[in-house]
């Protein structure tokens, strides 16, 4: 028996075999906290585009509100005070483009904000939140200092936090649209 | 490895004993089972990741395209008469695919369809000035001072045009050929109007935005022979549209002839409903109003005068998965799949966004 034929036949010993197990399973750790990784910004991502979406959205809507010189050959500033955008549809008794508290992108301001599910489909417009809601919808109207006939309008979307959120606790990745809206002639 | 010695050697005959076997084992397999779990686990997130990816893709691009073209909605002539939106004379939206092949007859109204129709050269307005043919149509237009100088204002072979009055009368055409300052068209709708000499002429894209249930798919129609796939794998497609509560005053024509709206001497005809809207400024406007009439215009291009009324307009559209093993069974499928690992479903995605086209807006 030599030396070399004798280390054949120890084969492993129990030390080599979970060492290389431990390597195994080391690596197999690794690969799946990559593809957690992946899941988590495919996830981010998807949140963030329906933020976007629910951003633009409001802010087309608000657009769309009367702030304008009407259709008639005499000017005549227009400007829409009671359409409340914070159902599913457009509807009667909201503030319109009236002037908003100064905080209603901090705070729940009523007539200025809602909520949306996973999908960015409407589920409520508070004061509490509603069951199932993942975003926050806020926003405010104010007029352009120096000019009375331009309207600032702020569009701010954000994740509500799993425990049913308090005022002020946001993630930080938070969508914030602005525009200006200013009167214009037929 | 340790030299050999007569006690060393006497040890490795001895063997494991079996407990030392069965604490080995159990060891090995919990380290191989949860290595394995996590390959697999991994294996199908792996899998499923990219496809969540492409579908947020998908829907990206289509909102994309289709809020890019409503945005610009209704651009109308720079110059000429008629100047402003081509909403004076004539509706930017409809609910239908319109062109030259597998048109919606014009009563038609659809959730899963529309057509934007907008001006992407608004300066190159011009008017015809010899009369324009139902038949074999062909036309000469004026050197407005817009067109400086230029052979039938810029419009070359190729261009696709609109030509329109006051009355709502309006046809769309492609420029076949430019002989000297002659141009030959071609409508774009059968049974195209024919137009006295004066009628506005304006270069201009129509995309039709069709769902097709059958391939599902989000195709781009542009009036002509282009009819492209925009986005696979929709499952649904619902446009819904807001407006003016108050019926529409436009289009008018001018005095001394009548249309849908008004008679020859400029008295409204038409008793339209009064909408009321949701709040100061819109009201949803149900697709059945678009299909009662009154009737303007002529021909396949004849329209419910009540698509005037329209200032907003609202796209939801719904993707799935591409591969079937990505898809469940649940309110998060339109289509189930064959997926039963709760981990490696990708749930359909909606994406939704709404648009107040500047030229559908004009005075508000």
């Amino acid at each position: 028996m030599t030396p070399s034929s004798q280390r054949v036949d120890d084969g492993f010993t129990l030390l080599e075999v979970l060492l290389a197990l431990f390597l195994l399973a080391g690596v197999a750790l690794v690969l799946a906290d990559l593809t957690c990784r992946a899941v988590r910004i495919t996830d981010r991502a998807r949140r963030q585009s329906v933020m976007a979406m629910m951003a633009e959205e409001r802010v087309e809507q608000l657009l769309g509100l009367s702030w304008g010189l009407g259709e008639a050959a005499a000017a005549v500033p227009v400007t829409d005070t009671g359409t409340d955008l914070t159902g599913a549809l457009p509807a009667s008794g909201g503030p319109g483009l009236g002037t908003s508290p100064v905080d209603a992108l901090s705070t729940d301001e009523p007539g200025h904000v809602d909520f949306a599910d996973r999908r960015g489909t409407w589920v409520g417009s508070g004061p509490a939140v509603p069951a199932g809601a993942e975003f926050v919808r806020r926003w405010r109207i104010a007029r352009v200092p120096s000019t009375s006939e331009c309207l600032a309008i702020e569009v701010l979307v954000d994740v509500v936090d799993a425990a049913g959120r308090r005022a002020g606790s946001f993630t930080g990745a938070a969508v914030r649209v602005a525009t200006v809206k200013a009167r214009k002639a037929a | 490895m340790v030299a050999v010695s007569p006690r060393s050697s006497l040890r490795s005959d001895d063997g494991f004993s079996l407990i030392e076997m069965l604490v080995a084992l159990v060891v090995t397999m919990l380290i191989v089972g949860t290595a394995l779990w996590l390959l697999a686990t991994d294996t199908v997130l792996a899998q499923a990741v990219p496809h969540a990816a492409d579908l947020q893709q998908r829907g990206r691009l289509a909102l994309t395209l289709l809020a890019r073209d409503l945005s610009a909605a209704g651009a109308g002539p720079a110059y000429g008469r008629l100047s402003g939106a081509l909403g004076r004379a004539l509706p930017p939206v409809v609910p239908r695919r319109v062109g030259l092949t597998g048109s919606d007859p014009f009563n038609a109204a659809r959730a899963d369809a529309i057509t934007i129709l907008w001006s992407p050269a608004p300066g190159q307005a011009t008017e015809t000035t010899t009369a324009v043919a139902g038949d074999a149509p062909a036309m000469t237009v004026a050197d407005a001072p817009n067109c400086g100088g230029v052979t039938l204002c810029g419009l070359t072979a190729g261009t696709n045009i609109a030509i329109f009055d006051e009355s709502g009368r309006h046809g769309l055409y492609v420029v076949t050929a430019v002989s000297g300052a002659v141009a030959t068209l071609r409508s774009l709708q059968p049974a195209p109007p024919s137009f006295a000499p004066g009628a506005v002429v304006l270069p201009v894209e129509s995309h039709s935005y069709v769902f097709d249930t059958a391939a599902r798919q989000l195709r781009s129609y542009d009036g002509y022979l282009s009819d492209a796939v925009v986005v696979d794998d929709v499952v649904g497609v619902e446009v819904m549209y807001l407006g003016e509560g108050r019926p529409p005053v436009r289009p008018k024509p001018v005095a001394g002839t009548a249309n849908c709206l008004f008679d020859a001497a400029g008295n409204a005809v038409a008793a339209l409903s009064t909408l009321a809207p949701a709040g100061d400024s819109l009201a949803p406007l149900p697709l059945d109003l678009f299909t009662d009439g009154p009737w303007c215009g002529e021909g396949d291009r004849r329209f419910d005068v009540d698509l005037m009324r329209v200032r907003a307009v609202r796209v939801r559209i719904r993707l799935q998965s591409a591969l079937d093993q990505f898809r469940a069974t649940g309110p998060d499928f339109r289509r189930p799949g064959s997926n039963i690992n709760p981990l490696g479903g990708v749930p359909d995605l909606t994406v939704a966004t709404e648009v107040t086209p500047w030229n559908l807006n004009a005075g508000r």
